[in-house]
This record gives C-alpha cells, sequence and structure tokens, in this order.
C-alpha cells in the first residue's frame, strides 16, 4: 500500500497540475471562434485544406498533415508502450515458470471453445483482413486511415486467436516480422518527414505528387504516412497483446 | 435524429454509471466493452464517423482483447 504521506503528495501534485491543465483549457477554449456550422472558419480551413492537398477525408488531411507531428509523436508513444511491455515482462533466462497455468488449476474449469464459434471466428478472418486493407489504403479519401487499418489488421489475428488456433496466430506474426514492421512503420514515418525538411523546406512537408482527388494514388504524402502508420499501429499492438498472451498460453515445466 | 442523439445520449451515461459500479472484472470487461460500442454510435450519430471507426477498433477489439487476455491469467488467482 501507498504510505500516507506520499498520497498526500500526490494528490497535491494532481491539484497543481489539474488547476493548471484546468486554467489553460479554459483560456483556450474561450479563445476558439464559436461559430461551427457549414459556413464557419473551421468548415472554411478544413475544406481549404482538402483542395489544397486534394485530400477528401478532411479527418486525414487533419493527422497526416496539418498536424503530421502530432501523429508521430502519438506513434512513438505506441511504438514506447510496445518496447516497454516487452522489456517488463519478458521472460529472462533461469526465471522459473509455474507448472500450470492459473486458469488450469485444479478447482478451475474452463469450457472448450464451441465449434459454433471456432467456425463463426475463423470465417470472418478473410473478410476482417480485406476491411483492413480497404480501411488501410483508403485512409485519405474516406472513413479510415493508419490507426483504424492496423487495430483491423490486429482484429483479423484475434479471431485467429479467439478461433483457437494461438499456435497459428503466432505463426502467422514472428516477433522478427513485427519488428521489422515497427520499423519499416515509425521509419519511414520520419524518413519522409526529413525528406520533407530537405525537399520542402519543413518536417512533413507535403512533397509528393497530389494527383487528382479521389484517386487511389492521391494526396501526396497523406496516404503514404497513413500507411505507414498502420503498418506501426498493427505491429506494435500485435506485440503488445503477444507479450500478454505469452503468460498465460505459453507455460510449462522448466527445462 | 435529435430523438437517437438523446437516446444514446441517455444510454451513455447510464452504462457508463453502471461501468463505475460494475464490480467483478469479468463482468466489468463486459459492461465496459458495451460502453465503447455506445460511444462509438454516439460519435456516429454526432457525424463523425472517422472518430467511430476509431472508437469501435479501439475499444471494441484492442482493449478487449488486451484485457481478456491478462483476465484468463489473472482471473481468480485472488481468492
Amino acid at each position: 500500500m501507498t504510505p500516507p504521506g506520499m498520497a498526500a503528495t500526490r494528490t497535491g501534485i494532481f491539484l497543481v497540475a489539474a488547476s493548471v491543465l484546468g486554467v489553460a483549457l479554459v483560456h483556450g477554449v474561450l479563445g476558439l471562434p464559436t461559430d461551427a456550422t457549414a459556413d464557419g472558419p473551421y468548415a472554411r480551413t478544413l475544406a481549404e485544406l482538402a483542395i489544397g492537398q486534394r485530400s477528401l477525408n478532411t479527418v486525414s488531411g487533419v493527422l497526416f498533415d496539418l498536424r503530421s507531428l502530432d501523429t508521430l509523436g502519438e506513434a512513438l508513444a505506441l511504438f514506447a508502450a510496445a518496447a516497454g511491455l516487452q522489456v517488463v515482462l519478458s521472460e529472462h533466462e533461469g526465471e522459473g515458470r509455474v507448472p500450470t497455468p492459473r486458469y488450469a488449476r485444479p478447482g478451475r474449469t474452463a469450457p472448450p471453445t464451441s465449434d459454433a464459434v471456432r467456425t463463426i471466428a475463423l470465417a470472418f478472418v478473410p473478410f476482417v483482413t480485406a476491411l483492413a486493407l480497404v480501411v488501410t489504403l483508403r485512409g485519405h479519401l474516406g472513413v479510415g486511415g493508419g490507426l483504424q487499418g492496423g487495430a483491423l489488421g490486429l482484429a483479423a489475428l484475434a479471431l485467429v486467436f479467439l478461433g483457437g488456433r494461438y499456435q497459428a496466430q503466432r505463426r502467422l506474426t514472428p516477433m522478427a516480422a513485427l519488428d521489422a514492421e515497427e520499423t519499416v512503420g515509425i521509419g519511414g514515418y520520419v524518413a519522409l518527414g526529413l525528406a520533407g525538411l530537405a525537399v520542402g523546406g519543413s518536417l512533413l512537408a507535403n512533397v509528393l505528387p497530389l494527383g487528382t482527388p479521389g484517386q487511389l494514388l492521391s494526396a501526396g504524402t497523406i496516404g503514404v504516412l497513413s500507411l505507414l502508420i498502420a503498418l506501426e499501429a498493427r505491429a506494435a499492438l500485435l506485440l503488445i497483446v503477444i507479450e500478454a498472451q505469452e503468460e498465460p498460453f505459453e507455460r510449462e515445466l522448466p527445462s | 435524429m435529435m430523438a437517437a442523439q438523446v437516446i444514446v445520449l441517455v444510454l451513455i451515461g447510464t452504462v457508463g454509471t453502471l461501468t463505475v459500479l460494475t464490480r467483478g472484472l469479468v463482468n466489468l470487461w463486459l459492461v465496459f466493452s458495451l460502453y465503447g460500442m455506445l460511444l462509438a454510435l454516439g460519435f456516429l450519430l454526432l457525424e463523425a464517423p472517422d472518430a467511430a471507426l476509431a472508437q469501435v477498433v479501439v475499444s471494441g477489439i484492442v482493449v478487449p482483447l488486451l484485457l481478456g487476455v491478462v483476465l484468463a491469467e489473472v482471473h481468480g488467482s485472488e481468492r
């Protein structure tokens, strides 16, 4: 338990931080234009952005162009979460393993996965995979984009797992491949950002050809950055889930 | 549209309160997932499909999967 003095300090720090943040939030909100209708300044800005960057999805236009640096920060947070969890939860040599997982101990009965659940889960895998690809690749055209596509990619593998095929799920996602995917995702994002700095004069500037709005290859870097974020998100989320899975699903007698 | 928005907002408030009041990790897991789906429906009705999709994948897939896997290990171990 937390010692009482510590709790008081913690509450104090929270109150200071919360009041500073609260004042900043109220100040910021009061300074915003109040007109949020279709003719207001927000709508005009977004429409100009969509036309300027040839991205029909203004949300992607904001995420991967207007504030693409924020998105890089979020991707790095996900990257750090996956890396941190691996450091904390990874098994070290000589670390004793409990012979049976807690869920399989005497007195605890877990019913096996039913045939209906297995069939339905596995039958949906190809469709969810296709949906993940569509959502990822059309992020600059319609609803979707990096994080959503990546998480749907995780969903496809989650269905393999829920269908009772843990080993198959692990075979489909070798750790080395996930590491490489994360490297390509986050490294590619940074590299494209630096390319924007070199060619366009500002970090993550939209330097690729903009093309025709509505086409798959359009909107310059928005589509590419969205794809890279999808790779990063899928790999990082999978690494986090696998790290949590290894504990209960791979226990065995210490060799 | 307005009526649907009001109904979903009330549901979000109700299930949100239920989430706080629920005891037991497995129950909490189920109620929290339902709460996330209702939030997604709310975003959709407020004409924010991108936010709704993100909410569905995060609160409907990633978080329940992760919590479910962790629960498989932890559940019942503290009795």
